[in-house]
């Protein structure tokens, strides 16, 4: 191949088409060496000062709040939490969707950016993951406990009994139950499987004790072999494949809940693609969220770079978008119908009680992504940090308005009453983003937080016939060089 | 598991087999029978061993991590409620643990007695209903329904005070004693206005053995003006049935002022007919005209309603009686109306009254002046209203010859009495006009004995207090409204041994010795109480076994009414003094009776407190309410929240539990009380209505720091609870006060409301039509047939379900061919009292939540009365008058319910007989059914309110910490038959289901029965559908029962026509609430019914709450 495209250049005549140059994903020209050193120093080295400034609060407040308040709500009553006969559901079920949403980016990013060949998510994926993983068990805490009797949560459970009582497979709460329990399963498997060869790194560099033991334990002996690699690759490409439906699937069930109720502002059909668009909008928020200061913190510019961040606004961009598209939409078609409760709802979201809930859904969402169709604001770390903070409020705001305000404003209007939350809620809910914080610093102390052996394969040393070395196949096209800023590290 | 032995056969030593397993058995050696013995060689030292039959390391370890793990569980799950179960020695009679019995009795009132069938379980009474068998019988209301719970209120009286300790009762019955033993002793008797023939009989002999005894009546708020214009025990008695034009002027009949037998009035709504046989005809209804101040639930019934400050109700009732022509000297000097509106509205009332003369009635309400008592008795002579066949009776009570409280004190001052014997329920130390000074006169008394069922201001201010039987408790009799002798049997001995009735109290003073008898009576002899009914009975004219025991059974003696008399009203009344209108400056406050403690004598039934207010929605505090337009003069009306803007923002003031209302400083007759304010619509602007009875007590823990004060007075429902307006009234104002002003303090208070959005927000909700054609929507019968097309429904496209109602075989789904349950609410006599909320509460174990939790939206009736205003934007006649219509939720039993596709773990299905049943057992409570309930008729626990006590601040919120049980007998008044239902766990209205499986139960029963007695083998019965169909109409709902208006219909919807409900489903009236959604429900609504008169100039403007709704 290299031979035919010499000489096809030298008899070009026409005019050259110029063609941006494929942007390097490592940069600096690190070697394989510095990446594994690099990363494994993120869990070998000391952790810096800020590590332990911020672990140690966030552990606290995930005890306080999430074992503290959910040990009060378990032995007194639900009643402790601001619900009442008129709103059932309050931040109980917002904080719910609310996490089940930011674990969506991380299967999106592991399996459907896998498959689809972007070789850009090796650098953020297995921080994604880690965030899933984390970000399902803050979401199931919430309709774990929220029933009124938690003691009795397993008849949610298919278990054969005595009394042949099943489940209600009717129930859109028992898909949920299902669909996150398995979204949840395989994203852990995924998660740990792409990780063995990484482990095994690490036990390798480990001098022998404990460490080395349960690293070996958990590193499942992998010693690199090709059949390990070539069993490995083909594990993770069908796991790959299983959990790609699931990015669809897990956010569609979970808006089942409200789309297949009766109520007037849930009972709509677009809710199942816009919660899902929502879950990817509000889970790229936060990984970007999270990995911005981590990559400044361990000076992972090189792997995580400027790309890998514009990547993600342009999906933030693209989904918010869509999200926004769906806010309209679900206007018209309230208008459309005709009907005086559908309005009445929408009417009630926008200028009722909760209009500030509705205000900063629609600004933080639909507003504030829209700057990144400027590249200026790809680029500058601040705004994109600011944008992605409004989308994880927003994203938060989203739910509370789908959920409270709906609620406060049914049919008839002798039960309306508007809800606010007890502060063990609230307690409960800031326990969960210390409980989600303080999971992620240990995920950094203990695992490596980006992905050693997959994001070498996207170094130039790993392509043996060094394709990307030579000049464009077809003799028209001129290669011109990639806007990214090469950001040079400090170390 | 225990581990298997294998027993191989024995071989005999020195046998040989033919065959062989292994060398060793050829051999046959000691060591390999061993061997043998042990099979499995390395598990030998745990089995065959000797130390098997003792603990081996193995079972040990087994039985150690057994028992640690059971210790985990046991501690936390295996708890046993602790119980005694215990034989009778002696039975009761007729009691079969688990079933029901059901006696007549009857709750004594002012008014006449509320004649009740009570249902007892093992002796206690859980339940009241009406006894349908009374000719008197008119429902039960909310008092009588909630008095069961007095009985076993946890701050009932229980023992003797003296002067405010506790003392033992031998104390008290030395004094008794010398007492009866003194026939000169100066004693007075205060009872209340309600009518006993016993006492009546015992008040003779009193009177003839102490032959300075003086008796006195007092009811706090039962005015005295239509005795005093008619004649001493002289009362109107209003017969509904033949009443077809009804002025009430200020009358509350249908709430807080009986007028007698209302079930008639109500039945006369139904253009249908009582059980809706006839086609709708107009003119079987009857037609109200309402002159009040402030909104009541008869003015919420009235096809006219003016509204006036109470003391404009006379001038209006002179305009009416000088457009008659009535020569009574009142009317005659009486201003004329300057309003030209208010004139018309009275001409077109009088044409309408001289139109239907003989077949009306003017009632004017009993708190109002005798001036109006006195014209509207002349306007009813002069209509020819009154007499035998008439509308309305003038009958002779026995009541006659008592003394008032002024009289009282007089004689009280003057040493006239010195020993008093107060037995009435009011609390004169409390509720007596403020001018009167009643305390100080009542300390002057040598010995003052209260007999009363609470520690209340006056038991604590008397020498002696004597804790009362309730009337469950004791033997008695009364009169109801009409007159019938009406038995007052007890269920069950006193639950104190300390507790004494009335009857028996007198009997003690009677008795030589005045030994007191109660309870038991004397080794096991009932009651002295009860010989003393039953020769009452025997003077009435019931001699005889068999008429005592038809009186027991029946709870009444047939044809004992009042005798008629002909009164002759006073001439000497000079011209009433007319106050002018009040203004913003001079307000005009009325001292309103409480729809929920009328006088404050229920401030300590929980029921009753946490029942809403009908008109305000309120629980737990009384307000002072106000109208719109004068909160604006007043310039408050911003402080209280504008719930009625559609899409308001914020305020501060939220809803939610965080409600709270401004308060103003009150000074009315030179008395200041600061009092919280709450708008009222459809009320007459520059008044202010404070209900009476609340502030009997604080403690520390009061909102605005009021306590302790008097905080032995009240229990625990009722300490800290609302204002107390007594000390406002004087004797000349007593129910309303003139020249009062108001001004803000800049304080809040947190008011607890069941309802804070008002209007239907242009939703048909509850529908109303009128009788007279309208503009658009034409005449009376089109209207009717578009009941079904109001609203959002003249436009929805129809239902179409992708689940056909039955299989592939044709078969239905829901497919029970015996019983089919359905429900209709006829909104036209549905007035909006709680009777129907507090019976569900007592049927089905419904806790109380507290204040607090009222305020956060927990509370947990399951029938949610709402209640919507309906202003005409374009009423020209009078636009602060809006419609106002009631309409009770409960769970409608949706054949497509959305709450049961839901539920995860199927704790809500539908049932074959067509009920959307509850598993409670199976109930996570993960509350997604209760989101998905349109009609949010679900109530969820949010707490233990069963178990633990809400009354006790932050008791809820204490967990396993707090306070169990809210005193020590409220669960003796549970239903057996209904589970107490667990926090955690959602519940709702089931059809009181467990009635309705008693009555399959007993028809299933009753043809074995059949069988057993006719002789029959088994083989020859026939069971089939119609056998085992329960008969017609033979199950109430708790809620139907107790309806006094007969507004809710229940029955077999598979009887076709012969129902009442089928019937009622099928006239043009029915629709579904929210029928938009295709929820198919059971229970159906009735669109109201408005009967204006077109003559009348605001008769546009009625019946249009939503018929123009699109």
């Amino acid at each position: 191949m290299a031979s035919t495209t010499h000489s096809a250049t030298e008899t070009h005549t026409g005019v050259k088409i110029p063609v941006l140059e494929r942007e390097k994903l490592i940069l600096s020209g690190r070697s394989y060496h510095w990446i594994t050193e690099r990363i494994c120093g993120v869990l070998e080295n000391r952790q810096p000062f800020l590590w332990w400034l911020l672990f140690i609060p966030s552990a606290l407040i995930a005890m306080i709040g999430v074992g503290g308040g959910l040990t009060y709500l378990v032995s007194t009553g639900v009643g402790v939490w601001g619900m009442s006969n008129r709103v059932f559901w309050g931040f109980d079920i917002t904080n719910f969707v609310f996490w089940i949403g930011i674990g969506h980016a991380g299967t999106l990013i592991s399996a459907v950016l896998f498959l689809t060949r972007q070789n850009w998510r090796t650098s953020i994926n297995r921080a994604a993951e880690a965030m899933t993983i984390f970000a399902v068990i803050c979401a199931g805490i919430f309709p774990a406990f929220h029933v009124g009797r938690v003691w009795f949560a397993w008849f949610l459970a298919p278990v054969p009994n005595a009394n042949a009582i099943w489940q209600n497979f009717k129930s859109p709460l028992l898909w949920d139950v299902f669909a996150v329990s398995t979204y949840f399963t395989i994203s852990l498997i995924f998660w740990y499987l792409g990780m063995v060869p990484d482990l095994a790194t690490i036990r390798d560099r480990c001098k022998p004790g404990i460490r080395k033991i349960l690293y070996g334990i958990f590193s499942l002996g992998w010693r690199g072999g090709n059949r390990q690699w070539s069993h490995y690759e083909m594990a993770y490409l069908l796991l790959a494949a299983l959990s790609t439906p699931l990015v669809l699937s897990v956010h569609s069930v979970v808006s089942f809940d409200f789309a297949t109720s009766v109520v007037p502002g849930w009972h709509t059909t677009i809710f199942p693609p816009y919660f899902v668009a929502g879950a990817i909008f509000g889970g790229f928020a936060m990984v970007l969220t999270i990995m911005v200061p981590a990559r400044f913190i361990y000076g992972l510019q090189d792997l995580i770079t400027m790309k890998h961040i514009d990547n993600m606004a342009k999906i933030i961009l693209l989904t918010g978008t869509i999200v926004g598209y769906a806010y309209l939409m679900e206007l018209f078609v309230a208008f459309y119908s005709g009907a005086i409760y559908e309005m009445d709802a929408f009417k009630f979201r926008i200028a009722g009680p909760y209009w500030w809930a509705y205000a900063a859904m629609m600004s933080c969402n639909v507003l504030s992504p829209q700057v990144f169709w400027f590249k200026a604001c790809r680029e500058n770390l601040w705004v994109i940090m600011i944008v992605a903070m409004c989308v994880n409020v927003g994203m938060w705001f989203e739910r509370f308005v789908i959920i409270c305000t709906t609620l406060a404003r049914m049919w008839l209007p002798g039960d309306w009453k508007t809800y606010s939350p007890s502060g063990v809620e609230l307690m409960t809910f800031v326990g969960t983003i210390g409980l989600f914080l303080a999971l992620f610093l240990m995920f950094l102390r203990f695992l490596p937080c980006i992905n050693i052996a997959e994001v070498k394969w996207t170094l130039l040393e790993s392509d043996p016939h060094h394709d990307e070395l030579e000049s464009h196949p077809d003799p028209g096209v001129v290669i011109v060089p990639a806007y990214q800023k090469e950001l040079v590290s400090s170390k | 598991m225990s581990k298997r032995i294998l027993h191989h056969p024995a071989v005999p030593i020195g046998e040989t087999t033919v065959s062989w397993r292994s060398v060793g058995q050829l051999e046959d050696t000691a060591d390999f029978r061993q061997w043998m013995d042990r099979e499995f060689p390395q598990g030998a030292a745990v089995l065959a061993s000797e130390d098997e039959s003792e603990t081996s390391r193995r079972s040990f370890l087994k039985l150690m991590g057994a028992s640690t793990a059971l210790a985990g569980f046991g501690m936390a799950a295996c708890r046993r409620p602790e119980a005694y179960i215990l034989p009778y020695t002696k039975a009761p009679e007729w009691v079969i643990p688990g079933n029901a019995t059901y006696y007549a009795s009857a709750m004594p009132r002012a008014h006449g007695a509320t004649p009740l069938v009570v249902t007892t379980f093992e002796g206690r009474p859980t339940k009241l209903a009406p006894n349908g068998l009374h000719p008197d019988t008119e429902g039960t209301d909310a008092f009588a329904q909630a008095s069961v719970l007095d009985l076993y209120s946890p701050s009932r009286s229980r023992g003797f005070l003296k002067s405010g300790k506790p003392v033992e009762k031998t104390k008290f019955e030395v004094v008794l004693a010398t007492l009866a033993t003194d026939s000169a002793a100066r004693i007075g008797f205060l009872f209340g206005a309600d009518d006993s023939p016993t006492r009546v009989r015992l008040i003779k002999e009193l009177a003839a053995k102490y032959s300075a005894a003086k008796f006195y009546q007092y009811e706090a708020l039962t005015g005295d003006s239509s005795s005093i214009a008619l004649g001493d025990g002289v009362k109107l008695i209003a017969d509904f049935s033949k009443a077809d034009r009804i002025v009430s002027l200020d009358c509350d009949f249908a709430g807080v002022d009986s007028q007698g037998p209302v079930t008639p009035f109500f039945d006369r709504r139904k253009p249908e007919g009582k059980s809706y046989d006839s086609k709708a005809d107009a003119a079987s209804m009857n037609r109200l005209y309402s002159v009040e101040a402030a909104f009541t639930l008869t003015g919420g019934m009235a096809d006219h309603r003016l509204r006036v400050s109470p003391s404009q109700v006379t001038a209006v009732a002179a305009q009416i009686a000088r457009g008659l022509g009535v020569k009574a000297g009142v009317a005659i000097v009486s201003p004329e109306l300057s309003d030209p509106k208010q004139v018309a509205w009275v001409n077109g009332l009088v044409d309408d009254l001289k139109e239907n003369a003989g077949k009306s009635m003017v009632l004017a309400g009993s708190r109002q002046s005798l001036a109006l008592h006195l014209l509207a008795h002349a306007i009813n002579v002069e209509l020819g209203n009154i007499g035998e066949g008439k509308p309305l009776l003038a009958v002779q009570t026995d009541t006659k010859g008592l003394g008032n409280l002024a009289a009282l004190k007089a004689d009280i001052d003057s040493k006239a009495v010195e020993t008093l014997l107060v037995m009435t329920p009011s609390n004169p130390i409390f509720d007596a006009p403020a001018d009167l000074q009643f305390k100080d006169s009542y300390e002057k008394l040598k010995t003052s004995i209260h007999l009363g069922m609470r520690t209340d201001a006056t038991a604590q201010a008397s020498t002696w207090h004597i804790p009362a039987a309730h009337y469950l408790e004791s033997w008695s009799d009364a009169r109801t409204a009409r007159g019938t002798h009406t038995v007052v049997q007890p269920m069950i001995l006193p639950l104190y041994n300390n507790c004494i009735s009335e009857v028996e109290l007198l009997l003690a003073l009677l008795s030589n010795d005045g030994k007191l008898l109660n309870g038991e009576g004397e080794k096991g002899a009932a009651s002295p109480a009860y010989a003393a009914v039953r020769s009452t009975l025997s003077t009435l004219g019931g001699e005889g076994e068999t008429a005592w025991k038809k009186f027991l059974r029946d709870g009444f003696l047939e044809g004992s009414l009042y005798p008629l008399v002909s009164p002759a009203p006073r001439g000497d009344m000079s011209a009433p003094i007319i106050a002018s209108p009040p203004t913003k400056d001079a307000l005009e406050v009325i001292f309103s009776t409480d729809s929920s403690i009328f006088d404050g004598r229920w401030i300590d039934n929980g029921w009753l407190q946490e029942a809403p207010d009908p008109i305000s929605k309120l629980t737990w505090d009384n307000v002072a309410l106000v109208a719109p337009l004068t909160a604006k003069e007043l310039g408050i009306y911003d402080q209280i929240i504008q719930l009625e803007t559609q899409f308001a923002s914020r305020s501060p003031d939220d809803e939610a539990q965080n409600r709270t209302s401004p308060m103003i400083q009150l000074v009315v007759n030179g008395q200041t009380l600061e009092i919280p304010i709450l708008i009222s619509f459809g009320q007459a602007e520059n008044t202010l209505v404070i209900p009476l009875g609340y502030g009997q007590g604080f403690d520390e823990n009061d909102e605005l720091k009021r306590g302790p004060k008097n905080v032995d007075c009240v229990g625990l429902v009722g300490v800290n609870r609302g204002f107390d307006a007594y000390p406002l009234r004087t004797s000349t104002t007593a129910y309303f006060a003139a020249g009062a002003t108001a001004k803000p303090t800049g304080k809040r208070y947190s008011v607890a409301l069941t309802q804070e959005h008002n209007a239907m927000y242009g939703r048909a909700l509850a529908r109303e039509v009128s009788t007279q054609d309208d503009d658009e929507k034409g005449s009376f019968s089109a209207q009717l047939a578009n009941v079904p097309k109001q609203g959002n429904d003249a436009h929805a496209p129809p239902n179409i379900s992708l689940y056909l109602p039955e299989n592939r075989a044709g078969k239905p789904l829901i497919n029970d061919p015996i019983h089919q349950w359905g429900m209709s609410i006829d909104l036209s006599s549905c007035m909006g009292c709680n009777a129907c909320l507090v019976a569900c509460q007592s049927e089905n174990n419904i806790p109380i939540v507290g204040k607090k939790q009222v305020a956060m939206g927990r509370e947990m009736h399951w029938i949610r009365m709402d209640r919507y205003f309906a202003a005409q934007k374009d009423n020209s006649f009078d636009d602060g008058n809006p419609e106002m219509v009631p309409q009770p939720v409960a769970c409608v039993q949706c054949e497509s319910a959305p709450c049961e596709t839901v539920c995860p773990v199927n704790a809500t299905i539908h049932t074959e007989d067509g009920l959307n049943a509850m598993a409670y057992n199976r109930c996570i409570g993960t509350r997604y059914c209760a989101n998905n309930c349109p009609y949010k008729a679900r109530r969820f626990n949010y707490f233990d309110y069963n178990k633990r006590n809400p009354l006790i601040t932050h008791n809820l919120y204490k967990g396993p910490f707090g306070v169990k049980q809210v005193g020590e007998a409220p669960h003796l008044q549970k239903n057996p038959n209904v589970t107490v239902r667990m926090r955690g766990v959602m519940e709702k209205c089931t059809y009181c289901v467990q009635r309705l499986q008693e009555a399959v139960i007993r028809q299933k029963r009753g043809q074995k029965q059949e069988a057993l007695v006719a002789g029959k083998p088994s083989t020859e019965m026939t069971v089939n559908i119609l056998t085992l169909r329960i008969p017609l109409d033979s199950v109430k709902t708790a809620c139907q029962d107790a309806c006094p208006a007969g507004a809710i219909t229940f029955g077999n919807l598979l009887d076709e026509e012969k129902a009442v409900v089928v019937r009622s489903k099928r006239i043009d009236r029915n629709y579904d609430l929210l029928n938009y959604i295709g929820t198919r429900p059971r229970t159906s609504y009735l669109a109201r019914v408005k009967n204006p008169n077109p003559k009348m100039p605001d008769s546009k403007f009625i019946g249009k709450a939503t018929i123009h709704m699109v």
